[in-house]
């Protein structure tokens, strides 16, 4: 186990790097540069060559990038915004936990809504107990987060004003943006476990538990629940990567500073810093929640755990 | 002990009807104003920025040496309250007012001044506006000499977006200034809390030489979405918005919102690049100039509140003109215009570049139409705003639908066409097309002439022999729809920079 877990974080010392170089060229291919975008329309010629100067970015792009390699492992400092002149990496620092907040909590949200319903819905499958959820998960499936945030605002904000419809003040800040996220995935999650939950209930050895007298809801938590949840902690793993990093409709809708929309301002003003260290940390978060969910599979599935401890090898 | 017990109660019972009393009363004065810009602040060092939700924020506790009122076009003393000019035009002696303070409580001095004036000379986001100058001289403790390289009419409007800093709290910072919390400034307004993306407040600077705000607290928060933005307000989360054009006839209907429609210091333009295929037809350009519906495209875009422009700057500018040659939608002449052309059956004259997302996307599609209807084929080519940018600096356009916010004087517009600002201008004259040196000369005639009609006469003449060449054509100057809650009181909304200072809540 410990050979794999280190095994996978070597692994990210290349993903790391490949990912930097990779940003900092595209960002170079980008038309423009960060001064004209940061004096805006009408600046004299003379004042962006100054700002570029000041900023670094006139330097060749491969010096660049090595000074950027030099100081992000030796100084740990992922360099300065070219926008607000402060440390990315205190501006990440800042960002990353109201990410994490509201992408574990909508997955957690999800999951909540999605894996009972889905587990019922396979279970009663063909009845009213099935298609009023597998049409309900199609349709929040089908909405888009902002569309929800939208909806939510109107009817929590501005009629019963319950929650907050902008920034961070507090938990109940993050409820909407939770449910808003929540119930999209929770309508894919709803799907998966029910597919998943469908092929297991039909496997031999659940047959075999049945024969055996064992009560059906024992059959469905003990025996085939463990062996259903795989693909749905996989999805599960893989939302949560993704809406670190990518719940920015929601993260402008509801003012949340979160890592999606600081690298999307980045990248509108060709921020190099703030794009190449924001993506890094995304990278680098991405890599360990997927580690996270191998790692789980470990804990649902005796077989895996055995693979991971090196018998097989 | 019973007497104590007695004395005790008594007071309790005062203090509580005493509370009664004044708390509200005091509690309906601290009432904190909320507020919202369309971005988190990008900086609190007014010399490091020239994004205008920043600069609507610096301003309330930030001040120039004079303000230039937006409203009236009007200069306002500030941190100085008076100025002379040298016979020759090229020395400004500011005398700074005595009793103006900074927030750390230490006077405003002359060497304050001084700095903060040099310091936006060397600042890349602010010095073009002292551009001008050659030499910040403190002459005393309370007096500083400007001394200009060059007579410059519009050198009281440039000085007006340089804010004046405490020397002292500048270097106290250094290189972190404009990150963290500051009392550098000597506006109405002081710094409390600060996270640049989530929220910042401020107190009433209780020093200010102008007496203490009326409003004592203010709570900003960054809304970048406007439906967000509006449900905020409406929710009672704001107290006062730009509200999105798509609502404004509900807003006005509903009694209890205060709104108001106030046209902008800004003009949303065509350019035209005459060095692209047909358009240097000049019958073409003539003919696009005449196929412009303005109405259309204000309808389009801010639901026909906006004002139809006939030239690049409002009219509040200083020297901005009020007649002169001026295009109308007249279809029929549009297309006699084409038939004189090179290109009598019509042409494909390239793409409209415009940037996606806001409302130039819609201007451009009422240009395309419009073009369409006298022959004129076209695409769009809708761009992120910073490419967008670099192709129109880079005179990488056919035709563009772009916009831009003036601050006070006909000069600011200089940029656009004057040939020696490679990369700043949208239209680039320079060449066998266009007499561009007589253009040029008008724009050093007028900054360098004082007299204001004699001015006026020179930018007349200028903004007519650029309409001339058909290849800037203004479209309108949008409206910033304001709404408010009753009990605020707001004397003026200005065009682009609130005065919250001018604030109070209505009494109940």
């Amino acid at each position: 186990m410990h050979r794999f877990i280190f095994r996978r974080l070597l692994m990210m010392i290349p993903i790391v790097i490949g990912v930097s170089f990779l940003i900092f060229i595209i960002i170079d291919m980008i038309p423009g540069d960060p001064g004209s975008n940061l004096l805006g329309p009408g600046a004299r010629q003379e004042d962006i060559d100054m700002l570029n100067e000041e900023l670094g970015y006139n330097l060749p792009l491969f010096q660049r990038y090595g000074k950027y390699v030099y100081d992000a492992l030796f100084r740990l400092d992922l360099g300065k915004s070219y926008a607000t002149k402060k440390p990315v990496v205190t501006e990440i620092a800042n960002r990353l936990p109201i990410s994490l907040t509201v992408a574990f909590n909508a997955i957690l949200f999800s999951l909540v809504f999605g894996v009972p319903l889905g587990v019922l819905s396979a279970v009663k499958q063909n009845t009213i107990f099935d298609r009023i959820p597998t049409g309900l998960a199609l349709l929040l499936a089908a909405q888009p987060a902002f569309l929800i945030g939208l909806v939510l605002m109107l009817i929590f904000s501005l009629r019963l004003g319950w929650f907050p419809a902008n920034g961070v003040a507090s938990w109940k800040s993050y409820v909407m943006p939770m449910i808003a996220l929540g119930l999209p995935y929770g309508g894919r999650q709803l799907r998966f476990t029910r597919s998943s939950m469908l092929e297991t209930i039909r496997q031999d050895y659940v047959r075999t538990a049945r024969a055996k007298g064992a009560a059906p809801r024992l059959v469905i938590w003990k025996h085939a629940m463990k062996n259903a949840l795989l693909p749905v902690i996989t999805v599960a793993g893989n939302s949560f990567g993704i809406l670190i990093g990518g719940a920015i409709a929601t993260e402008t809708l509801f003012g949340l500073p979160g890592l999606g929309s600081f690298i999307v301002a980045g990248i509108k003003q060709k921020d190099v810093p703030v794009v190449t260290g924001g993506i890094i940390v995304f990278a680098v978060v991405f890599s360990f929640v997927i580690l996270a969910v191998d790692l789980s599979y470990a804990f649902v599935d005796p077989r895996i755990r055995a693979k991971y401890s090196g018998r097989r090898d | 002990m019973k007497k104590v017990m007695k004395k005790a109660r008594t007071a309790l019972l005062a203090a509580l009807v005493l509370a009664a009393f004044v708390l509200p009363a005091t509690g309906a004065e601290e009432r904190t104003l909320n507020l919202s810009t369309l971005a988190p602040l990008t900086t609190i060092d007014p010399h490091a920025t020239t994004n205008i939700q920043d600069i609507m924020f610096h301003r309330q506790i930030f001040e120039p040496l004079f303000f230039q009122n937006e409203a009236t076009g009007k200069y306002e003393p500030r941190v100085a309250e008076s100025y002379t000019i040298s016979p020759d035009n090229l020395t400004y002696t500011f005398t700074i007012r005595k009793g103006a303070k900074f927030h750390n409580g230490e006077d405003v001095k002359a060497s304050d001044v001084a700095f903060s004036l040099k310091r936006a000379m060397n600042s890349p986001k602010v010095r073009s506006y002292t551009a001008s100058v050659a030499e910040v001289t403190q002459t005393g403790d309370y007096t500083v000499d400007v001394k200009l390289k060059q007579p410059n009419a519009a050198f009281l409007n440039n000085q007006n977006m340089i804010l004046i800093l405490s020397q002292k709290e500048v270097e106290a910072q250094g290189k972190e200034f404009g990150t963290k919390l500051t009392l550098a400034g000597t506006g109405p307004f002081y710094l409390t809390s600060l996270q640049h993306d989530v929220e910042w407040t401020c107190a009433a600077f209780k020093d200010y030489y102008r007496g203490e705000a009326p409003i004592r607290k203010l709570h900003y928060v960054p809304i970048a979405e406007a439906s967000a933005g509006l449900i905020a307000f409406e929710s009672g989360e704001l107290d006062w918005y730009i509200a999105p054009i798509a609502n404004w006839s509900a807003l006005t209907a509903n009694p209890n919102y205060k709104t108001e429609l106030v046209p902008a210091n800004h003009i949303s333009y065509v350019a035209v690049n005459y060095e692209h295929g047909p358009l240097n037809d000049d019958n073409i350009r003539l003919a696009i100039a005449c196929a412009i519906d303005k109405d259309a495209m204000n309808i389009a875009c801010y639901d026909g509140n906006a004002v139809n422009a006939d030239f690049m700057v409002p009219p509040q500018n200083t020297g901005a003109p009020t007649k002169g040659v001026v295009y109308n939608y007249d279809p029929e002449k549009a297309k006699e215009y084409v038939k004189k052309s090179a290109y009598p059956n019509g042409t494909h004259v390239g793409t409209i570049n415009c940037s996606a997302g806001g409302y130039f996307e819609k201007m451009a599609q009422v240009l395309q139409s419009n073009l369409a209807d006298i022959g004129l084929t076209s695409d769009i080519n809708r761009l992120d705003s910073a490419t967008n940018l670099d192709m129109a600096r880079n005179q990488r356009y056919d035709l563009l639908c772009t916009g831009f916010s003036p601050y006070g004087d006909y000069e600011s517009i200089r940029m656009y066409s004057y040939t020696k600002m490679k990369g700043a201008y949208m239209v680039k004259f320079e060449g066998d097309k266009f007499d561009y040196r007589t253009m040029d000369a008008l724009w050093d005639a007028g900054i360098a002439t004082t007299d204001l009609a004699e001015r006026e006469k020179i930018y007349s003449e200028l903004s007519d022999w650029i309409a001339k060449t058909a290849t800037l054509l203004p479209i309108f100057h949008k409206v910033q729809p304001y709404v408010w809650t009753p009990d605020l009181i707001v004397p003026v909304n200005y065009p682009n920079y609130p005065q919250v200072y001018e604030w109070s809540w209505a009494k109940k």
